[in-house]
């Protein structure tokens, strides 16, 4: 039994030097783009990018220099400590540069190589895992898309650039997927404290990193998409531990249909158990699961913005329709309105801010000219009524709204009652955009879909 | 909530005939419907009419090597009095001539909600056990709750309540029938305990029958490990 001690996985987020084996010239190799996203944080543009502060080297015997950094013709060459080594070389001479890694006494490793267990060939990975356990050195993949620690400054992975730093931590059990949610998380705001490949889980597997992430004090939830797990009871035990720190997990599971199940043996190596006993298990060890990718991060956004709360939501909206709906959806989930006492009716009308055809019910319908300040009496009533734990704030966009002094409100609400989660839906595109994004920046979770809203509602509730 | 089709009961291993099955729920106390196992008519006759069981009753022909009895007329149910009882023998022991039988099975009729209580071993999570309606709805509706093992006591409350079998349970019951919780726990604490000791593959309590006082195991189908 190894060890679980998740300080073994700082040198991977936390490195004061980096090696790029296997770094090239050439454009279109990953050894290239590794090496130019440590360099500048993303080979793609993102403010959020920003280059790696520690010390950088190449390992290419046919290069001096690349992209201006000094390149060495071996590890062992390199005059200073390597604390992580990025690995990009053929999987046949991965055994070769791993033992000289082991000597150079580097700390982890990035195996970001392809051709192992993935492909058949699970007696040399078994060969690399074991020159590797000789000093220790932690490994992550083979065959990984690598790692991303924005506060840390650090891409050490072919991911197209660096999303801004935040408080979730995504796993993803396939890499290309990690790659299509930075870019996503660039357009929709999405801030994380990593993103971690994991690749064939050789060494560093689910189980640790829930740990190391658990006790990461940058993270408030862990993200996860799985295809299958190795190691069942470690899993479980993790995701117990996670429970006990009050850090929420919520899992994406594919390969889930007998289709879905033979495409996920043939894409990463795991053996995936059966599905049903997998979803029974989370649920069990207090973990969230999502039906979709943006539900995946609906739910973590929620969670890393918000505290829970107890399942008592009041909905406040200028479109009777958006509130037919957001009833409709948390009828069906579980999400309790709860109706509105005489004493919360009586102080609303006694603002004199609500035009007389206000709903007089929840979902509060401050009717479509509803302005700013309209919506800023009923959020005041609202949020400070004791039987009310939450509340989901809908905005159309019509002549009169005023969408920016709205998120302000909503921003200021979530200052004021910090116990009580605030969720956005803004409907809408181009006109909404800048004051969904306002949102989205300073903690209000902004969502574009009445469900969506709902599904991270029941996120939040306890009970 | 699963979709029961996702489930994969590896049938590879032993079946259990229904002598040693009911040893086995003996071992766990699990509790199923007042059994009598008879060879020939006569011990039919006479275990009904020992005033140890209480008519309306059932008689089936139980086979390892065959599955789907109903459907094959290998089982009678609401059997009145000691003449149907007859009755039923014959036509049994003329559908079956041509099978090897373990028992002909006289049970008690249970009556009340049918569930469903499963075992599997999964080659990841070990031991787990499996909860949703019973008899012929299981396969329609096709869901099917899981937890593995060992279960607390929270893990199967979480069960009751996860799966449309959860009707049975509320204040109002479904269309009359209406299960107390306290034995169904029971049955799935015991089968948690079952799964862990001892070398099952999987297994099948298929149907449960619940009521508001007791729940009842009908039809044990137990595959052990090879």
């Amino acid at each position: 039994m190894k060890a679980k001690k998740s300080v073994g996985l700082d040198a991977f987020f936390n490195p004061r030097s980096v090696a790029v084996i296997g770094a090239s010239r050439e454009r279109s190799k990953v050894g290239h783009g590794v090496l130019r996203n440590l360099l500048t944080g993303g080979v793609f543009y993102a403010a959020s990018a920003k280059a790696f502060e520690g010390d950088v080297y190449a390992v290419n015997p046919k290069a001096k220099t690349i992209l201006g950094v000094r390149s060495f013709a071996s590890i062992m060459d390199i005059p200073g400590p390597v604390d992580l080594a990025i690995v990009s070389v053929p999987a046949p001479v991965v055994l070769d540069v791993v033992r000289q890694c082991v000597e150079k006494r580097v700390k982890a490793c990035v195996l970001i190589s392809a051709g192992f267990s993935e492909t058949g060939e699970s007696d040399l990975q078994q060969s690399v895992l074991s020159a590797a356990r000789k000093s220790g050195m932690r490994i992550l993949g083979p065959n990984t898309l690598g790692l991303i620690r924005p506060s840390s400054r650090l891409n050490a992975s072919f991911g197209l650039t660096t999303p801004r730093p935040g408080s979730t931590a995504f796993l993803s059990q396939s890499g290309a997927l990690a790659d299509s949610v930075i870019d996503w998380a660039l357009e929709e705001d999405y801030a994380f404290s990593a993103i971690v490949s994991v690749g064939n889980m050789a060494d560093v597997g689910f189980p640790e990193l829930i740990r190391h992430f658990a006790d990461d004090p940058q993270t408030k939830v862990v993200s996860i998409y799985a295809e299958g797990v190795q190691d069942g009871p470690g899993f479980i035990d993790a995701l117990r531990y996670a429970a006990k720190k009050k850090k929420p997990v919520v899992v994406l599971h594919g390969g889930k249909t007998k289709t879905g199940q033979r495409a996920a043996s043939t894409h990463t190596a795991s053996l995936a158990s059966s599905s049903a006993v997998f979803e029974g298990v989370l649920r069990q060890c207090g973990a969230r699961t999502a039906d979709t990718l943006s539900d995946l991060f609906c739910i973590s956004s929620a969670l890393s913005a918000c505290p829970p709360c107890q399942n008592a939501w009041a909905v406040v909206t200028n479109a009777g329709g958006v509130g037919v709906l957001v009833s409709d959806y948390a009828d069906r989930l579980g999400v309790n309105l709860v109706p509105l006492s005489e004493s919360v009716l009586g102080k609303l009308a006694r603002t004199k801010k609500l035009p007389a055809t206000w709903s007089h019910r929840n979902p509060l319908d401050l009717i479509g000219d509803a302005t700013a300040e309209r919506y800023a009496a009923a959020l005041d009533v609202l949020l400070k009524d004791k039987s009310i734990g939450g509340l989901i704030v809908a905005q159309t966009l019509q002549t009169m709204t005023e969408p920016m002094e709205n998120a302000r409100l909503l921003v200021d609400a979530k200052q004021r009652f910090p116990k009580k989660p605030v969720l956005a839906v803004f409907l809408g595109g181009k006109y909404s955009r800048e004051a969904m994004q306002y949102l989205n920046r300073h903690g209000v979770p902004q969502f574009n879909e009445p469900l969506q809203a709902v599904k991270a509602a029941k996120a939040l509730s306890v009970g | 909530m699963v979709n029961y089709k996702c489930v994969v009961f590896v049938v590879i291993g032993m079946l259990l005939d229904v002598r040693d099955s009911l040893k086995l729920l003996d071992r766990y106390r699990l509790s199923y419907s007042k059994t009598a196992l008879c060879e020939r008519k006569a011990d039919v006759l006479e275990a009904a009419a020992s005033g140890r069981m209480a008519f309306p009753l059932v008689l089936k022909a139980s086979s390892r090597k065959q599955s789907h009895k109903t459907e094959k007329g290998l089982v009678q149910l609401g059997i009145r009095d000691l003449d149907e009882l007859s009755h039923a023998f014959e036509r049994l022991a003329y559908k079956s001539r041509h099978f090897e039988l373990d028992a002909f099975v006289l049970q008690e009729q249970a009556h009340g909600a049918e569930l469903m209580v499963g075992g599997l071993r999964d080659p990841v999570f070990g031991p787990a056990v499996l909860f949703g309606l019973g008899g012929v709805l299981t396969e329609l509706l096709q869901e099917s709750a899981v937890r593995a093992c060992p279960l607390q006591r929270k893990d199967a409350e979480a069960l009751l309540l996860e799966t449309k079998a959860r009707v049975f349970f509320q204040d109002g019951g479904f269309r009359g029938k209406k299960a107390a919780t306290r034995p169904v726990l029971d049955v799935l604490l015991k089968t948690s305990k079952l799964m862990e000791k001892e070398p099952v593959a999987s297994l099948d309590f298929n149907p449960v029958m619940a009521d508001e006082k007791k729940a009842v195991i009908v039809d044990p189908r137990i595959v052990m490990q090879t």
